[in-house]
């Protein structure tokens, strides 16, 4: 779904002493991706970023297209506001604030409730996005206050997935999950984005950006410092001066590198493709 | 949903915030007691208006001293048009007697109800300027420190002077907090479907339970972990506390103090006395 920013600009407590700068004139189009990763410092902007994709924040000056609908700085003007979240889910960073009814099963299914789906559709999806999210036919008559903070988060992912939006947007989803759990949690990702959902992505994990991503968007005090593909950012000594990590695989490889052996960093997107290009260094290092 | 400022402490530093706490609790009470006065006979009413001209002129004067902003008051006073609409039925109902005219040739208009409606409003209106003064020039830790100073004489009488002291400033310190919780957690929702704003009755029902049960459930926590981290940091209620900031009276206290006491007397005087100061220039100039 064509997303469009358009001179955007964003100030938090305007005109009072706490005032705080969120967006500064973001121009972005998110057309031709099909994942994106938004990554950047701590405060950079990136929750206000996608807070505005949904209209959760409307811009103070500039304008935001989501297919053919337009939210504007007038609270007046956005009458399809629902209709935009509808197309485009959001996973809030902590997202276990937002469960509330007596059973997991019901909360998943609050959401494509409320945009209108039928009942037995509803249930149906909520089902199969509980299962998706990696927990069992006995969580759906359990009580979501009684889980622990991992399952939590999946019980809100999967209140989202159930939705079954075209652009997933998700804000640090895997912080705080144990690494097992996170990588499910990105594998459960990028099978839902392989069936045609777009997918943008907040993180601070530079080897998930180069494993998933085809798009990085760097953020730095509330602007776009630097759009690429993750192979560009991390070829180029950008990254450095944008304070990001590089990636664990990356420094394993330049290292390999420096010592001698013959690698393609363009073939490595993670761990197992690493090694595979290892053992062909290997072969012609001997 | 965001722009809760009202109410909120706003660090600048004027001569009115670095007032001691204990003057400026002290002069408001004083403030509210001359609003309650009555004043001039019982047949002229323009005195009332009169001298609430003076004391508003006197707090428009400490709100500029104190950079409380103008646009702030009116913000606070936009919501409370509904009040002042009720207030106006309710005096228009009233049995009345004296001057009247007549609207559409059969209503009959009052000249009190009106009178008696701009009477509590402008009351109104000089409280919540006068509360808005104390709490945006007074942190809240300070403004306990006050109460409990106050309090000190009932400790006598075994009162929990402390534990009251400290159960208000815990109380204020998380007004902030649950607000940014309750902003959290209404744009997560929002992003399921919720719309708080337009819906039937029973949407509205489901959108606040929505809001009202994660709200709760993170307030209890938070006051859980709050305990258990006192507790661990070795807090006891009844041990003798010493205590970082201590109230220091300065010169400019006197003054204010004995500004804030001689207004008091003067306008406890013009009340008492039924002094009409139409009457006494007249009286003077003939
Ligand atoms: N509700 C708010 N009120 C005032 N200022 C805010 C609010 N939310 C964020 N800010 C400020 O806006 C700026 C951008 O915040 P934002 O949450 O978008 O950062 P972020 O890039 O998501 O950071 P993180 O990686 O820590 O999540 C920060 O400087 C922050 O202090
Ligand atoms: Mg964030």
């Amino acid at each position: 779904m064509p997303i469009n920013f358009d001179h955007v600009f964003y100030t938090y407590s305007k005109k009072t002493p706490f005032e705080q700068v969120g967006l500064e004139d973001i121009n972005l189009s998110f057309n031709d991706y099909k994942f994106i990763a938004l990554v950047g410092h701590t405060g950079s902007g990136k929750s206000t970023l996608v807070q505005h994709i949904t209209g959760l924040l409307l811009p103070d000056k500039g304008v935001v297209h989501v297919d053919d609908y337009v939210i504007t700085p007038k609270k007046k003007e956005n009458k399809n506001i629902k209709k935009i979240r509808e197309n485009v889910g959001l996973v809030f960073q902590f997202p276990e604030y937002q469960l509330f009814e007596d059973t997991v099963l019901k909360d998943v299914a609050f959401g494509p409730k409320n945009f209108g789906v039928s009942e037995k559709e509803t249930i149906e999806r909520a089902k199969s996005a509980i299962l998706k999210v990696g927990l069992d036919e006995s969580y759906f008559e359990r009580s979501p206050f009684d889980l622990s903070g991992g399952e939590k988060r999946r019980v809100a992912i999967a209140g989202i997935i159930a939705i079954k939006p075209k652009v997933l947007i998700l804000d640090e989803p895997t912080a705080g999950l144990d690494p097992q759990g996170s990588k499910k949690m990105m594998q459960l990702f990028c099978e839902i984005n392989k069936n045609g959902t777009q997918i943008i992505m907040v993180t601070h994990d530079m080897d998930l950006v180069l494993e998933y991503a085809d798009h990085v968007l760097v953020m730095k005090d509330g602007k776009v410092a630097k759009e690429s593909s993750p192979l560009d950012l991390f070829s180029s000594s950008d990254y450095k001066e944008l304070s990001l990590d590089y990636p664990c695989v990356f420094a394993v490889a330049t290292e390999l590198i420096k010592k001698g052996m013959k690698i393609d960093l363009t073939k490595i997107k993670n761990l197992d493709t690493l090694v595979e290009e290892i053992k062909k260094g290997r072969d012609s290092y001997e | 949903m965001n722009n809760i400022s009202i109410g909120r402490y706003i660090p600048y530093n004027s001569k009115i915030h670095r007032l001691d706490p204990r003057l400026k609790l002290f002069s408001m009470i004083l403030f509210m007691v001359m609003i309650f006065l009555r004043f001039g006979g019982a047949q002229t009413n323009y005195m009332d208006f009169i001298v609430y001209g003076f004391i508003a002129v006197i707090i428009l004067i400490i709100m500029a001293i104190a950079h409380v902003k103008l646009s702030l008051l009116f913000k606070q006073l936009k919501s409370l048009w509904f009040v002042v609409l009720i207030l106006l039925i309710i005096n228009l109902l009233m049995p009345n007697d004296g001057p009247y005219f007549l609207i559409f040739n059969t209503l009959k208009i009052y000249h009190k109800a009106l009178y008696d409606t701009a009477y509590i409003f402008i009351r109104l209106v000089l409280m919540i300027s006068l509360t808005m003064i104390l709490t945006s020039t007074t942190t809240p830790l300070d403004l306990t420190y006050a109460i409990e100073w106050y309090l000190t004489p009932f400790k006598i009488i075994k009162v929990p002077t402390h534990e009251i002291a400290m159960t208000i400033s815990i109380a204020l310190r998380f007004i902030p907090t649950l607000l940014d919780e309750t902003d959290r957690i209404m744009k997560a929702q929002a992003s399921r479907g919720v719309d708080f704003q337009n819906g039937k009755f029973r949407e509205k029902v489901k959108a606040i339970i929505s809001l009202i049960v994660p709200l709760l459930v993170s307030a209890f926590q938070r006051s859980e972990e709050l305990a258990n981290a006192m507790e661990a940091r070795g807090y006891n209620p009844g041990a003798k506390r010493t205590r970082y900031r201590i109230l220091k009276w300065k010169w400019l206290d006197t003054i204010a103090l004995v500004l804030s006491l001689s207004l008091f007397a003067l306008i406890l005087y013009v009340s008492i006395a039924k002094i009409d100061i139409v009457v006494l220039i007249s009286g003077l100039l003939g």
